[in-house]
């Protein structure tokens, strides 16, 4: 008698189920990667975050070389984002576990209603929600649903996520939103609206390659800048230009963003108050008449005096020699002014709060400086370097070493963690927490942006996080 | 950050615009030297120092609008809040007698309020009574109360700039407590939020220390509630427990046959002290309290020299005065805060201005309290490279800087020197051996600052902190009390058997150097104001050529605001105090210009100070 052959064995049933996986990946791959990048979001929306491949460029920036350099002091930079998915979602996010359920491409917005996501999600997230629909868990009037607290809806194939239903429903009736730039060549693009709308692409790369454009018009010219890299010593940061107006301008956008912060907003109007009894003024017509290019650096934040006190200081450089006539002259009031020199470099201190906070004005070589303190002074006249030069197309440029910001940041963090001055933290908080964080920031090395000038816009390039440190400040 | 503080320090040492955020805002205050309570113009509370007159304020308070924060009474007959506070300024106002006790009057509303401080435990009494019978049969009280646990180094009314160090929790239960632990770190505020929502007690609420404010009322309250503002914000309702920005209403039914209502507010470091606080109050009792109180300030001023003036304006104006120092008195470690003020950085102590208060106490028998003054001080010097034998601008009570330590006050040490010397000549024998031992050591290290930084007075100038420019300055007037600081350090020293030819030679330069800038080639005076220069002592007291100055100064009292007045009239009282007749000038100016001092800063303790310099001086008839 013949033996029946069974048509249904074990290997037979693992074999079909790993080819129907792999069938499924396959499909599942090509199918999340057929469609192109979009994004819905309100028309409010300030700023978004867009990648054509997110679970690629989440893992090449956990992988580089920068997150491997911050990983001994911040094993885990994005845990606290990892941790709110998971509670919100059941599912502790990762670059594969994203790419499954929720495809390659994301936008991520923030807009007043409230912030949210736009993916285009692989086929098991969408059979899920398939049948959670044929269940009973049905979308009200406006097309929204509700998973746990975080409202979604389908649009065009897409999926549009957020913990604010108001942000969800806005996405869905979007007809003038933020229009998306970014590229499949990048990892990922910054970009925000309002009257300096711009972006940035990060590219793959070591240091973070940027590119990006702004739009903020600055003075265009053709000498190489060489400010950038003059300063002695090592700056925390600095940002050279051609002409004062620009530095100026960048100020006024600083001091704008500063007062929309209650407790800043009061200082700044004690600072007015303040600039008033110290009687100091514009400068005069013409007082920038033959300059080259200015700088300004920030070194220090001297928290010992019980207030952060900045040590910064702004130079103007001449294109010959500079002028024996001092350009400063009549904004800090004379009357108390006490001449002095440093290493045979002329100037005047202005002592206003001990040698700490005490305006001294230089001249030497080819600059005219201005410091904030008596020592800082010391360092900079007469020692301010003539390059390298940047690239003659370079209009503006920006450097930030991320070690002396760190040491700054630690500082000033203590303080506020001393003073109770951090929602709901204190110096508990600091030790316990930020200021890891902050050492591991110290070890990314340095930004480094050029930027040219292009009409009313700046476009820009260069690292956020270059490993090449001491060659550039 | 620098600039802030310093105008905010400085700015309250000019005083026509008493500190950037605006004129005199406390007019009646009460305290015991660690509680300490003030009212604004309007009759609300907005000030609520603890643990002494220097720390931070604990209740939230705005004057930007009538309304907006502090603690006040309020109807609420259905149709809205009606606020128990005037409609204009000029009501709050203080007993006449020696104890503190504040009184609002609003004729208008027909209420009357009054509080005070009871002198040995850290409770406040407030009660409202209305004159006929009221609308109501309860009152609402509402209490922005905001715990901070501690003075900002460098930033005085650092609570009032930072929200994040203020405040906590409040919750209502039969009393209602306003808290925050001195541990306030994320861990804290998670647990406290965790309770909010209905779990277990923060573990701060039984351990270690912080601030807690409780109240209670004389009757249950018919409703109490907390809320936050981040709550009225997003339109939340008012709950039993609060987390954030907190402020709590109660409901308080009044008494059927007074007519009144009242709160028994305790504050401590932990629950417990609260507690047994209000538990004391209600049991003693309204009545009971506000005779004791009385009673206690009583027989304080029995220890406090007489008025040297028959009963009158004048006696009056003393009494307040000495009232108004001993309330700004420290009752731990011998600080006295400049005012009791709720913004503007005026409820720290000033050393340039303290050496004033130090003499008035002398002057007034509170020997005790001058000598704890000038000890505060001794401990107050700083150490290190640069700055020792330096005091600093402004100070906690609890010896912390109250300025940006960047601030040179040179004043601040001068004045010091020769407060500590004018101390020593009102001791009695017995004492004065002991006392110089003590404050030798402080006084070595302040000479020799002062002499260090005097050492170039012609080539190089010696620079200073001047607030009424704000800034570093040389100017003629801190030179004078540099020299008379110096002339001051130097006789204690021979007093105590040491000499210091250095700081004789010193003095001499200063001197000189004075005696260019100010007088002329004829030896007048050629400066403006040279009584200002008085305590440098460059010509003797009685000489002739003060005399045009004297003259121009006594004409001008009555145009001068009411703080240049006064200051004016006790730098005279000081140059003339030798001169029985020329101090006779002076006698029909003291009640009207010590008026309207005392009318336009009435919580200020250097005013009070010169008022009672002035009077004792002048009253002196050359004693002194």
């Amino acid at each position: 008698m013949r033996r029946k052959r069974k048509i249904i064995t074990g290997w037979r049933v693992f074999s079909l189920v790993v080819a129907a996986l792999i069938a499924f990946s396959i499909y599942n791959a090509r199918f999340v990667a057929s469609a192109p990048l979009r994004g819905f979001y309100p028309d409010s929306t300030t700023l978004a975050l867009s990648s054509w491949d997110f679970p690629t460029a989440w893992r090449s920036v956990q992988t580089g070389p920068e997150f491997k350099r911050m990983r001994e002091d911040w094993p885990s930079p994005f845990a606290p984002l990892e941790l709110e998915a998971r509670l919100k979602t059941g599912i502790r996010p990762t670059p594969s576990r994203w790419r499954l359920w929720l495809g390659n491409r994301a936008v991520f917005a923030i807009a007043p209603e409230g912030e949210g996501v736009t993916a285009y999600p692989g086929l098991l997230l969408r059979w899920g929600d398939a049948i959670r629909t044929k269940l009973g868990a049905r979308p009200d009037t406006d097309g929204i649903s509700q998973y746990g607290n975080n409202y979604y809806a389908w649009h065009n194939g897409y999926l549009v996520a957020s913990p604010s239903r108001a942000y969800v429903l806005a996405a869905l009736n979007n007809t003038n939103a933020l229009k998306l730039v970014s590229n499949d060549s990048v990892l990922f693009t910054v970009q925000w609206a309002g009257e300096h709308e711009g972006h940035i692409h990060v590219a793959k790369g070591a240091g973070f390659p940027v590119s990006g454009e702004v739009k903020f018009a600055v003075r265009d010219g053709d000498l190489p800048l060489t400010l950038p890299q003059a300063w002695p010593g090592k700056p925390v940061g600095t940002i050279s230009a051609r002409d004062t107006g620009d530095l100026s301008r960048i100020a006024a956008l600083l001091h704008e963003a500063a007062a929309d912060v209650e407790s800043m907003a009061h200082g700044l109007e004690i600072v007015d108050t303040l600039a008033n009894v110290w009687r100091i003024q514009s400068p005069r017509a013409g007082w920038n008449a033959g300059v080259d290019q200015v700088s300004i650096a920030l070194f220090d934040m001297d928290t010992r005096a019980g207030v952060p006190i900045p040590s910064a200081a702004y130079t103007m450089r001449y294109a010959d020699a500079s002028p024996e006539a001092n350009p400063f002259e009549g904004i800090l009031d004379a009357a108390y002014s006490i001449p002095y020199v440093w290493d045979k470099n002329p100037g005047t201190m202005f002592p206003l709060v001990g040698m700490e906070f005490s305006p001294c004005i230089a001249r030497s070589g080819r600059e005219w400086t201005l410091a904030t303190g008596e020592a800082l002074m010391t360092e900079l006249a007469g020692g301010m370097a003539d390059g390298p030069a940047c690239a003659p197309n370079v209009d503006i440029a920006l450097r930030v070493s991320w070690s002396e910001f760190a040491r700054v940041a630690d500082e000033v963090t203590l303080w506020l963690g001393e003073n109770e001055l951090l929602p709901r933290r204190n110096i508990d908080d600091v030790r316990g927490g930020i200021a890891a964080k902050l050492k591991a920031i110290g070890a990314l090395g340095t930004l480094q942006i050029d930027g040219e000038a292009r009409g009313d816009s700046v476009k820009f390039s260069g690292h956020l996080a270059s490993a090449a440190e001491d060659a550039e400040t | 950050m620098v600039a802030l503080i310093l105008v905010a320090c400085v700015s309250s040492y000019g005083d026509a615009t008493y500190g950037v955020f605006g004129g005199v805002d406390s007019v009646a205050a009460s305290g015991n030297g660690r509680l300490t309570i003030a009212f604004d113009a309007y009759g609300r509370l907005n000030l609520c120092r603890w643990p002494n007159p220097t720390s931070p304020n604990q209740v939230t308070y705005t004057r930007s609008a009538q309304a907006a924060g502090g603690a006040k009474w309020a109807l609420d007959d259905g149709d809205g809040v009606r606020w128990l506070i005037a409609d204009a300024p000029g009501e709050a106002t203080m007993v006449d007698g020696p104890a503190p006790i504040v009184q609002i009057n609003n004729t208008t509303l027909g209420v009357s309020q009054t509080a005070f401080v009871v002198p040995d435990r850290d409770i406040a009494v407030f009660r409202i009574q209305f004159a006929e019978d009221p609308p109501q049969d309860s009152v609402i009280w509402h209490a922005d109360f905001s715990p901070c646990t501690s003075a900002m180094r460098g930033v005085p009314g650092s609570e009032a700039l930072f929200a994040n160090r203020r405040d906590m929790v409040a919750f209502a239960e039969d009393r209602v407590y306003h808290a925050r632990t001195s541990e306030a770190n994320s861990i804290a505020w998670e647990e406290s939020e965790r309770w909010r929502t209905g779990g277990l007690q923060p573990a701060w609420f039984g351990k270690g220390s912080g601030v807690w404010i409780g109240y209670e009322a004389s009757a249950p309250f018919v409703h109490a509630v907390c809320s936050t503002r981040e709550q009225d914000d997003s339109g939340g309702t008012r709950v039993t427990r609060a987390v954030g920005q907190c402020y709590s209403v109660v409901r308080v039914p009044l008494d059927e046959t007074t007519h009144s209502a009242t709160i028994y507010l305790a504050i401590g470091g932990k629950r417990s002290e609260v507690d047994g606080a209000i538990e004391f109050a209600k049991q003693t009792g309204f009545d009971a309290l506000l005779l004791a109180t009385q009673e206690w300030w009583t027989t304080k001023a029995r220890e406090i020299t007489a008025a040297p003036v028959p009963a009158g304006q004048l006696s009056t104006l003393y009494t307040r005065a000495a009232r108004q120092l001993q309330v700004s008195v420290s009752a731990d470690g011998g600080a006295i805060a400049r005012a009791i003020t709720a913004q503007a950085p005026l409820g720290v102590d000033i050393p340039r201005q303290g050496a004033w208060t130090t003499l008035a106490l002398d002057f007034i028998n509170l020997r005790s309290a001058a000598e704890a003054h000038i000890a505060f001080y001794g401990r107050g010097l700083r150490q290190g490279d640069g700055v020792d034998g330096t005091l600093p601008a402004a100070l906690y009570a609890d010896g912390v800087e109250a300025a940006p330590s960047s601030v040179l006050d040179v004043q601040a040490t001068a004045w010091f020197l020769w407060s500590a010397w004018q101390h020593d000549a009102f001791l009695q024998d017995e004492q004065r051996a002991a006392y110089r031992v003590a404050t030798w050591e402080a006084v070595h290290k302040a000479g020799d600052f002062i002499a260090s930084w005097s050492r170039a007075v012609h080539n190089t100038p010696a620079l200073s902190f001047e607030p009424a420019m704000m800034r570093d300055a040389s100017t003629s007037e801190t030179m004078a009390v540099a020299c008379a600081g110096l002339r001051s350090a130097t006789a204690f020293a021979q007093a105590t058997g040491t000499e210091k030819p250095e700081w004789n030679a010193r003095v001499s330069e200063m001197t000189e150097a004075l005696r260019i800038r100010a007088m002329g080639a004829d030896g007048k005076f050629k400066v403006e104001d040279p009584i200002a220069l008085w305590p440098a002592e460059l010509v003797a007291a009685g000489d002739p050529r003060w005399d045009p100055a004297v003259q121009r100064a006594l004409a001008e009292l009555s145009a001068q605001s009411p703080e240049d007045a006064l200051k004016a009239l006790a730098n005279l009282a000081m140059l003339l105090r030798d001169q029985r007749e020329k101090l006779a000038q002076l006698e029909p100016l003291l009640a009207p210009v010590i008026q309207r001092a005392l009318d336009a800063y009435p919580c200020d303790s250097y005013y009070a100070s010169l008022a009672l310099a002035s009077i004792i001086l002048v009253y002196s008839h050359g004693a002194f």
